[in-house]
């Protein structure tokens, strides 16, 4: 009896983490200014990693990041640029201290965010999906 | 560095700061490592960094060969125009504060860059950024392939960076003149002209070949090898490449070098003789896996050189190095590195075991913190 009960406990407790893990990884959406034309992943990946500075059709491109520490920013580094967050700051150390590309802006907040992609077509950003409104375009999203 | 450079740097260093202080968009960046290392082995010594060729380890614990930090400002001017200089300080030099970079950045287009000022010439995979620790998973990249220091020259460079289909291809081409008593033959004034370039071919983001190829012409150093006669210019050739790839959380690394002196005037009459510290070839192979935070690594290097020269009798030198290391990132801009180097020296002259620093094992164990902002 005693052994059923704590097998049904750690059952109990691994559908509550795997749940909780799925609150974690909310979905995220790659926000540009209404105007901007869509670029496909590929592209995408390649303009947050400074290896290109243009859109699709040529208009420059000129990704933001969120800040430090937030939770959104390390699962966007993770899932979508298959980088660790100190992956990530090697990688921008190597381009930013060799002249090579100059850093990131970065937004304040996702609102900071939201703000600066609807008022410049060169920006391309990313935030929670859930706090896209219409001021911003979606381009993708995972 | 001598003061016809110093004179000729600073005030282009004080002119891009003064840019600076009055652009708009200027942004301040910075790196550093504070690290500790020792010998463990009874008055050897090793030589652990090959940024300077004065940044030896010895039996008592020093805080300051493998110690720098260094600061960034970079001015947007505007119309793809952009200014940088950068400040470092060691403490192998007593912290005394060097211009280490000071360039003009004008972006021809979004693939093709020039730049001129001050910059390291790119011999190796990392040079770019072998002052900046944090880049890179050992404290101290190895010395037995960085064996020539970091150089600064003064002159003009053209990049060019696209993609291929899945292949992203970036070139760099330069030209300029190295003046100074830094670097390998510290303390001794030398004056050349350096051309050459890199080629970086990366497939997929996770494979990535490198070849680099630079040539000195008229290397005029005022130095004698030991009482032998005083040295005429002569011309070198050097050649790096690399191949790396990060399969998962894998890095596999690793880079072969090697280069050629034409020095048929080196000795006036004789034919192959080399400066006491050149190198014919010298290669590593690395591998790291990042777990989380933890980044267990482990490097062999090597580097032989073959000298039938006049001074050192027939040279054989062939020196190892094994480096175990684990790098914590224990934060989100800095990390905490501990490695355990075993060194070997099996160099012989004649046929004899003749260590050239006098030590044919040493074991050294450093500790450093590296930092970005």
């Amino acid at each position: 009896m005693k052994n059923i009960t704590q097998k049904l406990l750690t059952g109990a407790l691994i559908v509550l983490s795997l749940g909780g893990a799925q609150q974690v990884f909310a979905e995220i959406a790659i926000i540009v200014h209404p105007s901007t034309s869509a670029a496909d992943a590929k592209v995408i990946k390649r303009i947050f990693l400074g290896k290109v500075k243009a859109f699709d059709n040529g208009a420059p491109a000129s990704p933001i990041e969120l800040p430090e520490g937030d939770a959104v920013r390390s699962a966007f580094n993770s899932s979508f640029l298959k980088k660790s967050d100190a992956q990530m700051k090697s990688y921008w150390g190597r381009l930013v201290f060799t002249g090579k590309a100059s850093a990131p802006e970065k937004a304040a907040s996702a609102d900071d965010m939201i703000a600066k992609v609807a008022a410049n077509p060169d920006y391309i950003g990313y935030v929670d999906a859930s706090k896209v409104g219409d001021s911003v375009k979606v381009v993708h999203s995972f | 560095m001598t003061i016809k450079t110093r004179q000729l740097v600073l005030p282009f260093a004080a002119a891009l700061l003064a840019a600076n202080v009055q652009a708009a968009d200027v942004r301040w960046s910075g790196y550093g490592t504070f690290g500790a290392g020792q010998v463990l082995d009874d008055d050897a010594s090793y030589n652990a960094n090959p940024i300077l060729i004065d940044g030896r380890l010895e039996d008592k614990t020093s805080f300051s060969v493998l110690s720098l930090v260094g600061l960034q400002a970079d001015a947007s001017i505007g119309d793809g125009l952009s200014a940088t200089v950068q400040l470092q300080a060691t403490g192998a030099e007593n912290w005394e504060a060097n211009v280490a970079w000071a360039y003009l950045t004008y972006d021809l287009s979004n693939n093709v860059k020039v730049q001129a000022g001050r910059k390291l010439l790119p011999i190796y995979n990392y040079t770019d950024s072998i002052d900046v620790g944090y880049t890179y998973h050992w404290i101290r990249t190895p010395a037995d392939v960085y064996s020539v220091a970091a150089i600064a020259y003064d002159g003009i460079n053209v990049t060019y960076q696209d993609f291929y289909g899945d292949w992203e291809v970036s070139a760099n081409g330069l030209m300029g003149r190295v003046e100074g008593d830094d670097g390998l033959y510290d303390g001794f004034d030398t004056s050349y002209r350096v051309a050459g370039g890199n080629f970086e071919a990366t497939f997929d983001d996770w494979v990535k070949l490198r070849f680099a190829v630079f040539s000195y012409k008229d290397f005029e150093i005022a130095a004698q090898v030991e009482d032998g006669p005083a040295i005429p210019p002569f011309d070198s050739m050097y050649y790096g490449t690399s191949l790396s790839a990060t399969p998962g959380n894998w890095l596999l690394m690793s880079e072969y070098t090697w280069y050629d002196i034409d020095n048929d005037n080196f000795i006036p009459g004789v034919a192959g003789t080399k400066l006491l510290n050149d190198l014919d070839q010298a290669w590593y192979v690395s591998v790291a896996y990042t777990m989380g935070l933890w980044t267990p690594h482990l490097t062999y290097s090597q580097k032989e050189f073959v000298d039938e020269g006049y001074n050192l009798g027939n040279t054989a030198a062939e020196t190892s190095t094994i480096i175990a290391g684990l790098r914590y990132d224990f934060h989100p801009s800095s990390s905490l590195k501990i490695e355990y180097h075993m060194f070997e020296d099996d160099t012989t002259i004649n046929g004899v075991d003749a260590p050239r620093d006098g030590f044919d094992e040493v074991d050294s164990l450093l500790v450093a913190i590296d930092f970005v902002f």
